[in-house]
């Protein structure tokens, strides 16, 4: 009981503290962000050319990145675009066609709806690279709409595409390529990164997982029923697991299955800890009542949310007799 | 010490009911009342309606997209098309796959702007009772 009081006591503390310095740690939250994009660019892309003068410098990545915290989370995306466009360019035409065409099918059919949850396709390459990739959907499904799962995907797909053009690149630039016409070069890139794309089945579960984990966990939050957000959670870890293992049977993906279970329980256990300092209520003391008026029966349920009263210090003065009077 | 008094005999010099209500106000208009003085230039249908017709070109635009791409990766079939006159089955294929995709992106658009109509008009409500309980104090 002293334990859970305290850990109460900690979430408390770390609200107010988050409150307190939310105009601080919002932006380094942006900057940490950008950068470890940029710097994911720069490693993924940068690496395989000729040494970049202009984004190879990480004194530029940190200015861009700390320019990107001062904004909202779509200008980081503009920004992280540019930068990719340009790594590509530098790399292959092709691949930077097909990139074109991917953030302009972004732009014209995701940043349409003028989406509050940029910050999830921004924070999926990140995650990717961390193995926390399973953590997201489950994130974007708790904190935003069943929309996030469009920017679920589009993080997925641009991630999947660096790695890709990453991969097939000493295919690309191969002799047996360089001896083709320049047009008929083009045609066979082209191709080859499409066909990487659209056969790339392991890729295709993932985004169906990670899209239908969010859809799952969304559902399941907003049911009205005790520990809604637990059993969001479970879910979503589940649903997620077996449409990769399904997913993996069927289409022989071989996909690793210990990075699949360590990404998923750490999705479940990070997607708790959200829980705990968003969502804290004490189901225990649930309230229903009943009542009406002239037009309608009114079933109120009330959760109370878990509060810890703050320690009542008892200061005690010890003072020597008489001191009063010398005083 | 004259406030101290005042709060003493329960007379409070600030009313707190009417800085709850003028603080929750003052957040809505710097925030998503910003927003919302857009959408209260339109009909509640007229704005589902202007949204539809964005996504109809943003759509369309996006179709166009993808087709590029499939006759940049069919290039060389596509070409024997056009020169053997058999391009029946490549225009059924495109108009079949612009009126399904088309289809989807409307329903998805109707939706979204649905819904965000009806979070305008419970937001304008709260707005406005605020507003009316305000007005009341003074």
């Amino acid at each position: 009981m002293n334990e859970s009081r305290g850990l109460y006591r900690f979430r408390e503390n770390t609200v107010q503290l988050y409150k307190r310095l939310e105009y601080l740690l919002v932006p380094v939250f942006r900057f940490a962000v950008s950068l470890s994009l940029l710097l994911l660019l720069r490693r993924h892309l940068g690496a395989l050319g000729p040494a970049d003068a202009v984004f190879g410098s990480t004194l530029l990545n940190v200015i861009l990145a700390l320019v990107c915290s001062m904004f909202p989370p779509g200008c980081t995306a503009l920004i992280a675009s540019l930068v990719m466009l340009w790594y590509l360019y530098r790399l292959s035409l092709e691949a930077t066609a097909i990139c074109a065409a991917l953030l302009l099918l972004c732009l014209l059919l995701y940043f349409r709806f003028s989406p509050k949850d940029t910050m999830i396709l921004l924070l999926m390459p990140v995650a990717y690279a961390l193995n926390l990739h399973y953590a997201v959907p489950v994130f974007a499904g708790l904190l935003f709409g069943p929309g996030a799962a469009a920017a679920v995907i589009f993080g997925l797909l641009f991630t999947k595409y660096v790695l890709l053009v990453e991969e097939s690149l000493p295919a690309i630039g191969s002799t047996a390529q360089a001896a083709l016409p320049t047009g008929e070069r083009l045609i066979a890139n082209f191709r080859s990164l499409i066909d990487g794309m659209v056969q790339d089945k392991s890729m295709i579960i993932l985004a169906a997982a990670l899209a239908l984990t969010v859809v799952i966990v969304c559902f399941f939050r907003h049911l009205i029923m005790a520990h809604a957000w637990t059993v969001a959670i479970a879910a979503g870890c589940i649903i997620e697991l077996l449409v990769l293992l399904a997913g993996d049977m069927k289409f022989d993906t071989n996909i690793d299955l210990t990075k699949v279970f360590v990404g998923i329980v750490l999705a479940f256990v990070l997607a708790q800890i959200l829980r705990f300092f968003v969502y804290n209520v004490d189901f225990l003391r649930i309230e229903s009542v009943q009542f009406e008026d002239e037009d309608y029966y009114y079933y109120v349920r009330a959760i109370p949310k878990t509060m810890v009263l703050p320690p009542v210090t008892n200061v005690e003065h010890f003072s020597q007799p008489g001191a009063k009077e010398r005083e | 010490m004259l406030r101290r008094e005042l709060i003493r005999r329960g007379i409070r010099m600030l009313d707190e009911r009417k800085i709850r209500l003028m603080t929750r106000m003052t957040v809505y208009e710097k925030g998503r009342g910003i927003g919302d003085d857009r959408m209260a230039k339109y009909f509640r249908n007229d704005y589902v309606f202007a949204g539809i017709v964005g996504s109809f070109v943003t759509g369309t635009l996006a179709w166009g997209i993808c087709a590029a791409v499939y006759c940049g990766y069919y290039f060389e079939q596509l070409f024997f098309s056009v020169y053997e006159d058999t391009l029946a089955p490549v225009l059924r294929l495109a108009v079949t796959s612009y009126a399904a995709f088309m289809g989807f992106f409307l329903l998805i658009s109707l939706l979204v702007y649905r819904r965000r109509s009806i979070a305008y008009r419970n937001r304008r409500m709260m707005y406005e009772q605020d507003l009316d309980e305000l007005m009341e104090i003074y």
